[in-house]
C-alpha cells in the first residue's frame, strides 16, 4: 500500500494503528531506552535522553545541517515534533487490564487471528482520547502561548489544548478531546486531563470509560547533537478504574524535526476501503 | 516519498527562526515589525453555499468544467451527493471550500507557519512562511500552502490539491490542476478578508476571483466538532449549511 493511500484511507488509519502498536513494541530497540520501574514518580533527571543512531526513516532522518533548533528556554515547547515511540509501561509489564477488558481484548484478537479483523463503531476516524505525541511515529504541532499550550497531532486530527490559568470546570461536557489544565514544576509540564467521553475497546490499543484521568508529564531535553534534535520526554499516568486495576505509567521520546510540516488526516475520505478489505465494523 | 524528500531542502531562512523566538517571517518586501497579527476566531459573514467572481459574474466554465457542474446539479436534483464526498462522508472538503463553511476558524500566527484550525470537524490547514517553499509528497485535498507577506497581506500560493472536491457547496467543479492564491489582510481590527483567485485552465477558462469576509468572534477556542457522529444517527455532514 502506497504511503499515500496509508496517509488517505480508512484502512490506511488502521494499518497506521497496528504500525503504532509495532512502534510500541519497537521502542526498546529503537532508542535503548529504559526507566526505573516506579510508575508514579519517574525523575526525570535521572532519564537517559536516547541519542538514535540515526538512518534513512521518517523519523530517524538527520536534522539538515542549519535546521534551526527549538527555543532555549525550556518551558517552550513550541514547534514540531515527532515521535520515537514508547514503552507499553514504565517496567514493561502490560497494562493492568481489568478482567472483562482482557476477555473483550482476547475475543478481538481471536477473531483477528481467524482472519475476521474487528473495528469498532464510532472509532474509526475519530480523534483519539489520548494525547500519542511521542507514542506514534507521527508529527505533533505544539502552539504555546500565555496561558495556553495547544497541541495538534496529524494524527486523526486530534486536538488537546490545556489551559495554563484556570482549573477544570465544575462541570465539564464529556468529548474526545477532553479538558486539559497544566503547571509547571520545575521545567516539567504537568497536564490533568479528565471530561473525556467513553471510547470502546480496540484491538489496537485505545479505549476508555469517562473516568478516565490522565496526567501527563513533560520535559524538554537536549541531546547536545543539533543532527540528532531536542527531544521531549514524556510520562503519562493513565487511570482507569473501569478499565485498569491500578493507574499504569507509559513513557515515550518525541523529536525535534523543524523541517517537517504536518500533512493532511483525511482517513473520511475512502471508507468503503474497510469493506474492501474484509473488516468488520462492531 | 518520504517526509523528508518532501521539504525544499533549502534551510537557510531557517537560521534566525528559532521557534518563533525571533522573527523570520517570509516577509517579501514587508517590515516584519509592522506585520499584521490574524491571530483569532474568526466567523465567516454571510457564508456563500455558491461562489461567484468579484465583482458579481458568472463563473467562467470551461466545457470540461460545466458537464462536470451540471453533472453534480443533476445528481443533487436526484438527492445523490455521491460526488460530494465531504458532505457523505465527512472527507476534507477542500483547501477553498473548507473558508466558506460557517463555522468558527482560529488562527495562530508565528514567523515560520499560520495554523487555521477549523472548527467544523477538527480540520487545520498549515499556511508554511519558513522562506522556502514546502512540497507534497502526494495531492492533498488542502494541498501544501506556502506563504509570504507582501506589505500588510499574507499571499498565500495552494498547490498539489486533489480533483476529487468541489470549491463550493453548490457543487462547483475543479480539476486536479487547481491552484489556488489567497490574500489575507486586515480590515481593522475586526475584519478579515481573503480574496481567493482560482487558477484551473482545465475546469475555467480564465482565473477568477471571489472575496471572502470574516469577522473576529469572542471565543476561548473552538468546540468538538465530530463529523462522522453526525452522519451515524442520520444527521447532515453540516447541518449549519445550505446543501
Amino acid at each position: 500500500m502506497s504511503r499515500r493511500r496509508m496517509r488517505r484511507g480508512v484502512v490506511g488509519c488502521i494499518r497506521r494503528r497496528v504500525f503504532t502498536v509495532m512502534a510500541v513494541c519497537q521502542f526498546g530497540l529503537l532508542t535503548g531506552y529504559a526507566v526505573a520501574a516506579e510508575p508514579l514518580a519517574l525523575d526525570f533527571t535521572q532519564v537517559p535522553i536516547p541519542k538514535l543512531e540515526l538512518r534513512a526513516g521518517d523519523s530517524l532522518d538527520p536534522l539538515p545541517a542549519d535546521a534551526p533548533m527549538p527555543s532555549s528556554d525550556p518551558r517552550n515547547f513550541e514547534g514540531l515534533w515527532v515521535g520515537l515511540g514508547a514503552k507499553r509501561s514504565v517496567d514493561g509489564s502490560p497494562p493492568p487490564y481489568l478482567p472483562v477488558v482482557r476477555a473483550e481484548l482476547q475475543r478481538l484478537m481471536d477473531l483477528d487471528r481467524r482472519g475476521q479483523p474487528t473495528v469498532a463503531k464510532g472509532t474509526l476516524c475519530r480523534p483519539g482520547t489520548m494525547l500519542d505525541i511521542g507514542i506514534n511515529q507521527f508529527p505533533t504541532q505544539i502552539l504555546q502561548r500565555p496561558g495556553e499550550i495547544l497541541f495538534i497531532a496529524e494524527e486523526g486530527r486530534s486536538i488537546w489544548r490545556v489551559f495554563m490559568d484556570r482549573p477544570h470546570p465544575t462541570t465539564v461536557k464529556p468529548s474526545l478531546s477532553g479538558d486539559h489544565v497544566g503547571h509547571w514544576e520545575a521545567n516539567t509540564l504537568v497536564i490533568d486531563s479528565i471530561g473525556f467521553k467513553a471510547t470502546p475497546i480496540q484491538i489496537f490499543g485505545g479505549g476508555n470509560s469517562s473516568a478516565l484521568h490522565v496526567t501527563t508529564r513533560m520535559t524538554r531535553a537536549n541531546t547536545g547533537d543539533k543532527r540528532n534534535g531536542d527531544r521531549i520526554v514524556i510520562s503519562r499516568v493513565i487511570d482507569d478504574p473501569k478499565f485498569y486495576s491500578h493507574p499504569w505509567t507509559q513513557v515515550a521520546v518525541a523529536r525535534w524535526r523543524p523541517d517537517l510540516q504536518m500533512l493532511e488526516f483525511n482517513c473520511e475520505e475512502s471508507p468503503p476501503a474497510v469493506a474492501a478489505e474484509g473488516l468488520t465494523v462492531q | 516519498m518520504n517526509r523528508t524528500a518532501a521539504r525544499s531542502g533549502h534551510f537557510g531562512a531557517w537560521q534566525l527562526c528559532a521557534a518563533g523566538l525571533l522573527c523570520c517571517a517570509a516577509a517579501h518586501g514587508a517590515d516584519e515589525a509592522t506585520i499584521p497579527d490574524l491571530t483569532g476566531v474568526w466567523m465567516i459573514d454571510n457564508a456563500p453555499t455558491a461562489l461567484h467572481p468579484t465583482p458579481g459574474s458568472a463563473v467562467p466554465l470551461t466545457g470540461w468544467g460545466h458537464t462536470q457542474f451540471e453533472h453534480n446539479q443533476a445528481m443533487r436534483v436526484k438527492g445523490d451527493l455521491s460526488f460530494d464526498l465531504a458532505a457523505t462522508q465527512c472527507a476534507s472538503p477542500g483547501a477553498v471550500r473548507m473558508m466558506t463553511l460557517p463555522y468558527r476558524m482560529e488562527i495562530f500566527q508565528r514567523p515560520y507557519q499560520v495554523t487555521l484550525l477549523f472548527e467544523w470537524n477538527h480540520l487545520y490547514r498549515l499556511i508554511n512562511t519558513r522562506g522556502y517553499a514546502m512540497q507534497a509528497p502526494y495531492p492533498m485535498a488542502i494541498g501544501i500552502s506556502n506563504g509570504h507577506w507582501e506589505d500588510k497581506t499574507l499571499v498565500v500560493k495552494t498547490t498539489s490539491l486533489t480533483g476529487n472536491t468541489q470549491l463550493d457547496s453548490s457543487g462547483l467543479p475543479h480539476s486536479d490542476d487547481l491552484e489556488v492564491t489567497e490574500r489575507f489582510r486586515l480590515d481593522g481590527p475586526s475584519w478579515l478578508t481573503d480574496v481567493v483567485t482560482v487558477h484551473d485552465p482545465k475546469a475555467f477558462s480564465r482565473d477568477w476571483s471571489v472575496t471572502l469576509r470574516y469577522h473576529k468572534v469572542a471565543a476561548s477556542g473552538l468546540s468538538e466538532d465530530i463529523c462522522l457522529d453526525r452522519i451515524d444517527v442520520g444527521q447532515p455532514a453540516f447541518p449549519r449549511a445550505l446543501d
